[in-house]
């Protein structure tokens, strides 16, 4: 079996084959999709709420189990990893949410250093522990968002925009080979969501790291993404650079189930 | 019949197959759009539902007016139903006791692993017919293990519970009666009318006021006794020069309390992992270690370090372990709640940078969890410390100690002093604790 944590970078990242994911309650979230992901592309998901964006994300490191087809994550077949080897492919992966989720009571440096705890024993991840090292590397990743100045302040004191970005340096800290992020601007001002889109993008260029990230705002979108992916009810509808999206292409994604209602890009 | 004639519009559409949109509530996603023949096989629709609940709780109420309009059949039927019961409980009705002689007994580890059994199928069962799935899944499987090895650890007498028998001679009719009258209110109190679950709950204080020996005359003795006086005259003043000997048992009190305290912040902190839903392993731990803190829970402190006494003797060992386990069951549960309480959203971060359980519980659960735990646990301190006064009554050593020695000869003089130092040193306490808690927030 091939190491997960290989440094070794194949060119084609991540290669996703009829990807299915149907829910216990018997609803198909996701059907037929088959993709690659290359490195150092920012790739944009676009689709209506519902659409199965966050579940394929989820799908990809690992949170939620898949029903069928198969992901390749750095050259590792995901689908028949055991649990402990999930951890150990799943810590290499950077995700990224729209509510932050950093743990409010601990300082932003603590936070970021909880990127490096899937590299830590138990014993020193119990005790807090943190070597020079990956002391070295969280604070390497606060600066690279610039957020090195508010390292020792508590994380819920915080702006919303410093937030994410602190959620960007501590997936940053798991010295990642791929970065998920679901709709990491959804609760940003239009500035903000200007300048987290671009740290991920420079990020995704400069350190080689293939970003996937799934965003309502169509303008972001194009104006990020090196490639889009439309997705409606579980389905791939479009995938290709940016120049070849269509106003058909978005009728399709965007086409409400009412089919007495018009989507804005039916006129 | 508005809602007879949606039901009728909602067949109808179904036959002409239109697509009827609902989303499901509690579930990830929304089902947008469903096939009709799917929709009646599945569950409840919306306008069913709504049928169903116009059919059982009467029209709306009419929310412009104060009161809406007054149901008089409901409010009827709610006055006879609440004063029957008066009649018969005040016995202005009298009906004789009835003569009855039974007797029941029966085998107890026969019945508890019947119990057993039931209750697990009770909780497993009506789950898993709605997800198959569930029948094959790890944990259904290890739950049934669990349940029948203890049915069975019952069934065998490996511990011989013996045989429960009661006797019933007689059965005071008009109560029983006047129970069964309150039946319609407490109908009507699971339909959510307010009028109805006020009625219960008079009936329930009255029931709770009506003990012999409680009434007017105890509170008129309590202003006119000559003894109770007489005592509080024997109290002042109080005997200063025995101060000395009260400081060391004072401070044995507190040291009482923080040996206690330590003892149960360190067995509960794990305890309460296993105990919380968003931490336990497993559903059966989770619900074994419940199931210890509860019954541990229900035995007062004072009672613990009494059973305590055969084991390490009387002094005050016996009495900073009975504190101490009743510290345990209480801040389990108290330290779990809180565990159970934290935001998810960061867990779920943890678990997406790899972190196993151990580690999402000590990153995500117990940072934000810490507030609670650290002032729950000063709590328990604080309370510790006064309640071993009273466990000291029983072992040797402590104010509780020198309390009830002096009590039981009658030297008031003395009592006065213990008093007055014991409510010095508990408001000290409080107020340490107040301060540390304010530091921690």
């Amino acid at each position: 079996m091939q190491n997960p944590n290989s440094n070794e970078t194949s060119p084609v990242l991540v290669e996703i084959k009829d990807l299915r994911k149907v829910y216990p309650n018997g609803y198909e979230a996701l059907s037929n999709i088959s993709f690659t992901l290359k490195s150092g592309e920012f790739v944009c998901i676009i689709g209506r709420s519902g659409a199965g964006k966050s579940t394929l994300l989820r799908c990809i490191n690992g949170l939620i189990p898949l029903s069928g087809g198969s992901l390749r994550v750095n050259g590792t077949e995901f689908t028949t990893l055991s649990d402990q080897e999930k951890l150990l492919l799943r810590r290499r992966i950077g995700f990224i949410f729209q509510e932050f989720n950093l743990v409010d009571r601990l300082t932003v440096l603590r936070n970021v250093l909880i990127g490096r705890i899937g590299y830590k024993n138990d014993l020193s991840a119990m005790l807090g522990y943190f070597s020079q090292e990956d002391r070295e590397k969280a604070l390497w990743s606060l600066k690279r968002v610039n957020m090195l100045h508010r390292a020792k302040s508590r994380a819920d004191r915080l702006s919303g925009g410093e937030k994410q970005r602190v959620a960007i340096a501590r997936a940053l800290a798991q010295e990642p080979f791929l970065i998920l992020a679901d709709e990491p601007v959804a609760s940003l001002d239009p500035e903000l969501t200007w300048e987290v889109m671009n740290d991920l993008q420079t990020i995704a260029r400069e350190e080689n790291v293939p970003t996937l990230v799934n965003i309502h705002d169509l303008e972001t979108a194009r104006h990020f993404a090196d490639r889009i992916i439309g997705i409606a009810k579980g389905r791939i509808l479009f995938d290709g650079p940016v120049r070849d999206l269509t106003s058909d292409h978005l009728r399709e994604i965007y086409r409400s189930n009412d089919l007495q209602k018009k989507s804005r890009y039916e006129i | 019949m508005i809602s007879l004639n949606s039901l009728r519009r909602r067949t109808e559409r179904l036959a002409l197959g239109q697509n009827i949109r609902f989303a499901r509530k509690g579930s990830i996603v929304s089902i947008e759009e469903k096939d009709p023949l799917q929709l009646i096989a599945g569950k409840r629709t919306e306008q069913e539902a709504t049928f169903i609940s116009t059919v059982h709780q009467g029209p709306e109420r009419e929310l412009a007016r104060p009161f809406g309009i007054p149901d008089w059949k409901k409010l009827g039927i709610l006055l006879l139903s609440s004063i029957t019961p008066i009649l018969f409980f005040t016995h202005n009705i009298n009906l004789d006791k009835l003569i009855l002689n039974w007797k029941i007994s029966f085998d107890v580890n026969l019945v508890t692993s019947l119990i057993i059994i039931v209750l697990g199928v009770v909780a497993i069962v009506p789950k898993a017919l709605k997800n198959p799935m569930l029948w094959l899944s790890q944990k259904t499987i290890t739950s049934l293990v669990v349940l029948l090895l203890l049915a069975a650890f019952f069934l065998f007498k490996v511990l011989n519970l013996g045989t429960f028998s009661y006797s019933l001679d007689k059965l005071d009719l008009s109560s029983g009666i006047g129970l069964l009258c309150l039946g319609p209110v407490v109908f009507l109190a699971f339909r959510k009318s307010v009028a109805a679950v006020a009625v219960l709950v008079a009936f329930f204080l009255w029931w709770g006021f009506s003990i012999r020996g409680f009434g007017t005359e105890t509170v008129v003795d309590l202003f006119t006794s000559e003894n109770g006086a007489r005592l509080l005259r024997n109290l002042t003043p109080p005997r200063w020069e025995y101060f000395t000997r009260v400081i060391d048992p004072m401070l044995l009190t507190v040291q009482t309390a923080i040996t206690s305290t330590v003892i149960g912040v360190i067995i509960a902190l794990p305890l309460s992992i296993l105990a919380a839903r968003n931490t336990t392993p497993h559903p059966v731990i989770y619900n074994v270690v419940r199931f210890l803190i509860n019954t541990i829970r229900a035995v007062p402190a004072l009672i613990w370090a009494l059973l305590l006494i055969p084991f390490v003797g009387l002094g005050p060992g016996a009495g900073i372990l009975g504190l101490g386990l009743h510290s345990v069951s209480v801040l389990t549960k108290l330290f779990a709640e809180s565990f159970e309480s934290v935001k998810p959203q960061p867990l779920e971060a943890l678990n997406a940078v790899g972190a196993n359980g151990l580690k999402t519980f000590r990153w995500g659960v117990f940072p934000q969890a810490f507030p609670l735990v650290a002032s729950y646990s000063i709590f328990n301190w604080e309370s510790n410390g006064r309640d071993s006064t009273v466990v000291a009554f029983v072992g040797g050593g402590g104010v509780g100690f020198l309390l009830q020695q002096n009590l039981s000869v009658l030297d008031y003089t003395n009592v006065a002093v213990l008093l007055i130092v014991l409510i010095i040193t508990v408001a000290i306490m409080d107020r340490f604790s107040d301060f540390i808690r304010s530091r921690i927030i």
